[in-house]
């Protein structure tokens, strides 16, 4: 396996005037990627260009060696190639769990019966749906909907799997038992996934892609990304004053995230989610200041 | 029975292996039934590899819907059982059902109801209209599974063939039976059917474009509009002059063209990209 | 919340519940496997049967009355989905030999007979002194509770012969149960 088993290369999407996607280049080798932004950050809209579900309005996508913005026969290569996750998966509520995996399994170019049907039930097994192997979709609980949608992304073994926000829905031991699954499949390909979730980005993620207004706001890893932070966390008895958030911990002290730091405070550990609203909340003017902050912050602003 | 006696692990281990003698076999059998406890035991001592295996076959056999059985017939017939899946996947084939008992009842009441002028015209606006309506039907634009499907590798073209020759199939028949039996019906019996094949690859050129809705509803309102006026102009046989099923047959091929046109830039009927 | 029972079991697997099948499978595939080796050699079959099993346990948990051991009831599904497997295959298939052949060695320890005596001694006793054919019918009718016709099958003989022996079986079983008991296993 190469290290390119996805590539964009000067990939725009637009509606009408609207830019949803501003011109990207991006690599993508094995690993876990993790995407982060805000609702509207173009998140999806890279996601669904990958998985082949709409045509950039500019550019070229390669996925597992495969031009997907070529010929009909290069794109279904692709497709071959990957599996993907939509953020909403409506699945009619009148078929049985195995049947709909069947179903996509089918899709997914698995012709014989015996062996799609040991697939399904692998994957089943996966999210912890064995035992829901009979009911209907009318019959299960979200969080058993988001695990069976989950399921036909596991099927197979594709070069690249696309999550748009797996997490949600998904209660705490589901959520480490999919971090399990997803790291163990890392060492064979690409998981790339975008979550609200900064705790998922810091266990799971070796890369990390902040993306806002359709723009890559930052591109590195996850220590690099938290250097972004350091120097900027302070824990004391107030609140610093500018700073970007600040809350009252457990133990009764104030956390403030930047800012002036107030007297009598010190310095605390940053977290990914500090760093995350460090970039977010730092306009393009600014960005050479963060910039100051962090070994990975010569990548923010990257790919414009 | 028990009495507090139970099975050694030896006596256990060599009726699993079968060196028992088959009166302490017998009694050893006896004892798990009534025995929780050495029950428990036993069940230990079995093969775990062969326990799973089987345990796979359980899940699996137990999980497995059943086919409809117009599906499974037409298994039968040599349907493959990929094709089978899709089919039963879909969930709005049973439109197509439900619109073909619509169109015999219709045939029916009208046959009965309509003087007999108006009655060739009626014939002649629903039997072209019903093969057409029934496979936009068999489309859903808002299939809820599209977004999934998409990204398969699997040709939507091959989804969207597979809808129409099923639902082509299961109008077809109605339309026929109406014709022929219905007293008024004359040549027109077979008119109908270039109009219908025209009307047919209209629908599925729209769907690559609009909803089932919008393409279904198109097609019968241009329909309506030929019909009416036909009538009109007291025109109706002349559907059946060679003039004019030469008309259908350049329409037919001119919007099979623009439909492989679609097609080949991949836009499969039903929304698919 | 304790350990449900089997027929709490079969209640739930009638319901729909899936991990009800489950534990039902836990507790008896395994005992089910072992006695069905013990009626055919041939391990793929036996599977076979086994995976049959519980797939009609699914399907039909509703059906079973609540009377006696489920184990029992289980094995009685077990043996006949056996026979049925065995349909189909040339009568002249040696699985009666296999059964015969199994049980002929004879190296059991003296403590082992001695519980076993005082746990069931008249029956065993009275089963020893067959021979080994008729033994092999014995446990087909009476303990596993076949038909002579789906005994015939598991054994691969006629039907005719499986008469045959199981009456001379009964009278010789008569004869040394009679001083204990009626003759009834």
């Amino acid at each position: 396996m190469s290290d390119r088993i996805a590539v964009l290369d000067g990939v725009t999407k637009s509606y009408g005037s609207a830019e949803a996607l501003h011109p990207t280049d991006l690599e993508f080798g094995s690993g876990v990627i993790g995407l982060l932004g805000p609702n509207g950050a173009g998140k999806s809209t890279m996601l669904r260009l990958l998985a082949t579900a709409m045509p950039p309005t500019a550019g070229r996508i390669v996925v597992g060696g495969h031009e997907v913005t070529g010929s009909v026969s290069e794109r279904t290569a692709a497709r071959r190639r990957l599996s993907y996750l939509p953020q909403e998966v409506g699945i009619p509520r009148r078929m049985t769990t195995f049947a709909f995996l069947d179903y996509i399994a089918v899709l997914k170019e698995w012709k014989d019966r015996e062996a799609r049907h040991r697939e399904v039930i692998r994957v089943l097994g996966l999210v912890n749906l064995e035992d829901r192997r009979t009911k209907r979709v009318s019959a299960l609980s979200g969080g058993q909907r988001r695990r069976l949608a989950l399921a036909q992304a596991l099927m197979g073994d594709p070069d690249l799997i696309i999550l748009d926000e797996p997490t949600t829905g998904l209660d705490p031991e589901q959520r480490a038992s999919l971090r399990g699954i997803l790291s163990s499949y890392s060492e064979r390909g690409s998981v790339l996934l975008a979550t609200h979730q900064t705790e998922d980005v810091s266990a799971l993620c070796d890369r990390v892609i902040i993306l806002d207004e359709g723009r890559i706001r930052f591109d590195g890893t996850v220590p690099d990304l938290v250097a972004l932070a350091d120097g900027q966390v302070w824990v004391g008895a107030e609140a610093n004053s500018g700073a970007l958030s600040s809350w009252r911990t457990g133990n009764g002290e104030i956390r403030s995230l930047g800012g002036v730091p107030a007297p009598g405070s010190r310095l605390a550990d940053p977290a990914v989610e500090d760093a995350y609203l460090l970039v977010r909340n730092t306009t393009d003017a600014d960005t050479s200041a963060a910039g100051s902050t962090g070994a990975g912050a010569s990548r923010i602003g990257e790919g414009r | 029975m028990a009495t507090g006696w139970h099975l050694s692990p030896e006596l256990l281990g060599r009726y699993a292996a079968g060196t028992l003698d088959l009166g302490p076999q017998a009694a050893v059998e006896a004892h798990i039934i009534v025995c929780p406890d050495c029950l428990g035991l036993a069940s230990a001592a079995a093969p775990r590899d062969t326990l799973d295996q089987v345990w796979q076959g359980v899940v699996t056999a137990t999980a497995r819907p059943t086919m409809p059985w117009p599906l499974r017939f037409l298994q039968r017939l040599g349907l493959a059982e990929t094709d089978a899946v899709i089919l039963r996947a879909s969930s709005s084939l049973y439109r197509p059902w439900l619109l073909s008992v619509v169109g015999a009842f219709v045939f029916g009441v009208a046959g009965s109801m309509l003087p007999a002028a108006e009655q060739r015209a009626f014939y002649l606006l629903i039997a072209p209209l019903l093969p057409a309506i029934t496979v936009a039907a068999a489309y859903d634009s808002t299939d809820p599974i599209r977004e999934l499907a998409v990204a398969t590798p699997y040709s939507k073209l091959r989804i969207a063939l597979l809808r129409t020759v099923f639902a082509v199939a299961v109008a077809l028949p109605v339309v026929l039976v109406g014709g022929l039996v219905l007293p008024f019906v004359g040549a027109e019996a077979f008119a109908w059917l270039l109009p219908a094949l025209t009307l047919t690859l209209l629908a599925l050129t729209l769907l690559t474009w609009w909803t089932a809705t919008a393409a279904a509803g198109t097609v019968a309102a241009v329909w309506l509009l030929v019909v009416v006026l036909l009538r009109t102009a007291d025109q109706l046989a002349a559907v059946d002059t060679p003039v004019a099923q030469l008309a259908f047959a350049t329409a037919a091929l001119l919007a099979l063209a623009v439909l492989t046109i679609r097609i080949t830039s991949y836009h499969a009927p039903g929304g698919y990209t | 919340m304790g350990t449900p029972t089997d027929s709490e079991l079969l209640r739930d697997i009638a319901a729909g519940d899936e991990a009800a099948l489950r534990m039902l499978y836990e507790r008896h595939a395994g005992w089910l496997l072992l006695r069905l080796n013990r009626r055919c050699g041939n391990s793929e079959l036996v599977a076979g049967a086994l995976q049959d099993t519980f797939v009609a346990v699914w399907q039909s948990a509703g059906r079973w009355r609540g009377e006696g051991e489920v184990a029992a009831w289980l094995w009685g599904i077990s043996i006949r989905r056996l026979v049925s497997a065995l349909r189909g295959r040339p009568a002249a298939d040696p699985l009666g030999d296999d059964v015969v052949d199994a049980a002929s060695p004879l190296v059991q320890s003296a403590e082992d007979e001695l519980l076993l005596g005082v746990e069931y001694g008249d029956v065993g006793r009275a089963l020893r002194s067959l021979p080994p054919e008729l033994r092999a019918t014995v446990q087909a009718t009476v303990i596993d509770g076949l038909s002579t016709k789906e005994a015939a099958k598991l054994l691969g003989l006629p039907q005719g012969t499986v008469k045959s022996r199981l009456r001379v079986a009964k009278v010789r079983l008569r004869r040394s149960l009679m001083p204990a008991r009626d003759g009834r296993i």
